[in-house]
């Protein structure tokens, strides 16, 4: 290693290594919870994080609904990334990471 | 950025932000209820997990496991700060035409959770915090340290039949049955986080029942191959039963089949250093 950051915990175990790690880190988890009987749409900003990418996915997901009830845009028209999540009518509760890069 | 601390990979991507509050390893619960499979019915493992306050949301990973298919189902707050997870398992094997998950047998998924960074009191480590206090970062833990994330692409697939077609030469049937895959690099433990969206549907000529829907999961070929397989699940009528919706018994005669699985994101960790 002739750069990066590694940490290991009073046992002596390795517990990062920056080296070795994807890239991303949680801006959010998002919880989404559907209306059966209307669309919700919800917009989440990251002012702190300006030229950096967002990476969304999906981990508890419309799978138990029909295709197309979620719909994610991303875009960095306010020089920082924004997401715009937009959730079809389902009694489902959605959740998504976004992972800031 | 003013001020704070920043790390990032070699390939220049954000890895540590003291401005994001980053997830640290929680438990590895054990269930509270276990799953069970029986004709038509798919019940999942039930966990239950306590975050350190109200409010916090937790993050679930899945052990990979060759020749097994796990999903998480659903992560639901029932109380509090307390979190009532399902998950789905399934040991799988490969669909022949006459062949029915009727025979499948549950496999008991391990899980691991993780929770938003609190501080761990140690007197020594490296410590973060935002601008506003809150503690971002902080070694005293057993941080998040994602290994790898594997995208998957959107796939459709599908296949018209009748009864005496063999279905395993019918376009569509690979994606179907095998569902897709995707390389990713050897870990020691890993283990998923992230949904594997998929759907698709069987339609029945002539019972007019609705179409089956079902569930996708996540297990690897080998050590190098994760893959995105379609676990037995219906919103409308649950079933395992692909021979009666092939028509061998009282569900009707498929008309079509059809898949689509959307893109997917899968989160790797090495649970070894867990």
């Amino acid at each position: 290693m002739s750069y990066g950051l590694r940490c290991w915990n009073a046992a002596s175990q390795l517990t990062f290594d920056s080296t070795d790690a994807a890239g991303g880190v949680p801006g959010e988890v998002v919880v989404l919870a559907g209306n059966p009987s209307a669309t919700i749409t919800e917009t989440k900003t990251y002012p702190l994080h300006g030229g950096r990418a967002v990476t969304v996915v999906e981990v508890v997901s419309s799978q138990h609904a029909y295709p197309g009830v979620l719909a994610i845009v991303v875009d960095y028209a306010l020089g920082y990334p924004r997401v715009v999540f937009t959730v079809q009518p389902t009694p489902w509760v959605i959740i998504a990471v976004v992972l800031i890069s | 950025m003013t001020y704070g601390l920043r790390v990032e990979n070699p390939g220049g991507l954000l890895v540590i932000d003291s401005d994001a509050i980053h997830y640290r390893f929680h438990s590895s619960p054990s269930p509270v209820s276990s799953g069970s499979i029986a004709f038509q019915t798919h019940v999942p493992h039930v966990f239950q997990v306590t975050m350190p306050a109200p409010g916090l949301v937790p993050l679930v990973f899945i052990r990979l496991e060759t020749g097994k298919v796990f999903a998480l189902e659903s992560a639901l707050v029932v109380s509090g700060a307390t979190w009532e997870i399902r998950v789905w398992g399934v040991n799988y094997r490969l669909e022949a035409p006459n062949d029915s998950q009727r025979n499948a047998t549950q496999a008991a998924p391990t899980i691991y959770v993780f929770c938003p960074m609190t501080s761990s009191g140690d007197a020594f480590g490296l410590w973060l915090s935002r601008a506003s206090g809150e503690v971002s970062f902080d070694t005293g833990w057993k941080p998040l340290w994602l290994r790898q994330v594997v995208s998957f692409g959107s796939a459709t697939g599908g296949f018209n039949t009748a009864l005496s077609t063999p279905y395993n030469l019918q376009p569509g049937w690979a994606l179907f049955a095998n569902g897709q895959s995707a390389a990713m690099s050897a870990l020691t433990m890993p283990a998923v986080c992230g949904a594997a969206v998929g759907s698709g549907e069987v339609g029945l000529t002539n019972s007019g029942e609705p179409a089956d829907r079902w569930a996708w999961g996540w297990t690897m070929d080998n050590s190098t191959t994760l893959r995105r397989q379609r676990i037995w699940w219906s919103s409308d009528k649950p079933t395992f039963d692909l021979d009666n919706s092939l028509g061998l018994g009282p569900g009707g005669t498929v008309l079509s089949v059809d898949v689509s699985l959307q893109p997917a994101t899968a989160l790797l960790v090495d649970a070894s250093s867990l």
